[in-house]
């Protein structure tokens, strides 16, 4: 195809083409045999959910932000918990936070997995990451994450002020509780932080970071990638015992 | 000019329709990807959407790369 092209057109610049052909080579393999010789592995035991970016609801951000799909999340959640391969799955968060509903979703999809779930913050993972982060049956934080716990917030504009306003509060006591329920931390103690002055200039919330975040019961432990897959392999073994006890009882 | 505002920079900018058209998501041998339209037949790989840690391995699929497609593309 390439060489055709390159006789018909000989007054063309030569660079461009060469890496052209050096690509559609490339392509023309993958066209032709569906798929290059990329050395192949076993599928992996434990796959792995990046909530990465901001977490987008309905309304489409534009492409150059960087943003989770909850759309295209949740089906992967579910084909997790099917394919029978896998065992296990680690999260990894790093997060500004975004639609609070998408936010929950994906919270409730992965705290009602069956298989085991390691998640790990990296970076941020700041408003609504927080419910994802303790959502997972063991979560971990970088040393250097933080995560930002604040009030629900709106922008744009509102039809129905004392509405909005009931829908807002109810949607707050949905995220503490979530986060309550999964987590160590008290009632008090996350909405002592979450209204706390002083934390972030005149804003109220506040920015906790990776050992405080272990200290107030919010996540599990300081760790990244290693003991995170070490505490996944651990979880995997338990729940395997556990489902082989079933079969024998 | 300059705007005082507590609304998104999105908010007060939005961007153009034709930005959203560029970009669509593609399955290609079973891993869904996220794919900008460079010319009728061919795209550049912007992101890959998987749960298997083993997709992002794929030379074929890293971000940047070109990927022709054979039949109506990126419909």
């Amino acid at each position: 195809m390439n060489s055709e092209y390159r006789n018909e057109n000989p007054g063309q610049e030569p660079d461009p083409k060469k890496d052209d052909q050096s690509k559609s080579t490339l392509v023309d393999k993958i066209q032709q045999l569906g798929q290059t010789n990329v050395p192949s592995m076993d599928q992996s035991n434990i796959h792995c959910l990046t909530i990465i970016g901001q977490i987008e609801g309905h309304v489409q951000l534009p492409p150059q932000n960087k943003t989770t799909k909850y759309e295209h999340l949740i089906p992967q959640i579910v084909a997790i918990e099917q394919n029978p391969k896998i065992e296990g799955v680690l999260i990894l968060l790093n997060t500004v936070g975004g639609d609070v509903e998408a936010g929950l979703a994906i919270s409730e999809m992965i705290a009602s997995l069956s298989k085991p779930s390691v998640s790990i913050v990296l970076g941020g993972g700041h408003s609504i990451g927080v419910p994802i982060a303790v959502a997972a049956n063991h979560s971990f934080v970088a040393e250097t994450a933080t995560m930002t716990i604040h009030p629900v917030r709106l922008t744009g504009l509102v039809i129905g002020v004392p509405q909005t306003f009931e829908y807002l509060d109810k949607m707050q006591e949905r995220v503490v509780s979530f986060v309550t329920r999964h987590s160590n931390i008290t009632e008090e103690k996350f909405k002592e932080l979450m209204f706390s002055r002083g934390n972030l200039t005149r804003d109220i919330g506040t920015n906790v970071v990776g050992d405080d975040a272990v200290s107030y019961g919010l996540i599990d432990e300081v760790g990244a990638v290693g003991p995170a897959m070490k505490k996944l392999n651990e979880l995997i073994e338990e729940y395997k015992g556990k489902q082989e006890g079933d079969i024998v009882q | 000019m300059i705007l005082y505002t507590i609304l998104p920079n999105e908010a007060v900018f939005p961007p153009d329709q034709s930005v959203y058209e560029q970009q669509k998501i593609i399955e290609w041998n079973g891993v869904q990807l996220l794919v900008e339209r460079t010319s009728l037949t061919e795209c550049r790989v912007v992101q890959v959407l998987s749960t298997d840690p083993q997709d992002y391995l794929n030379d074929a699929t890293q971000p940047g790369q070109m990927l022709t497609l054979s039949t109506s593309p990126l419909k």
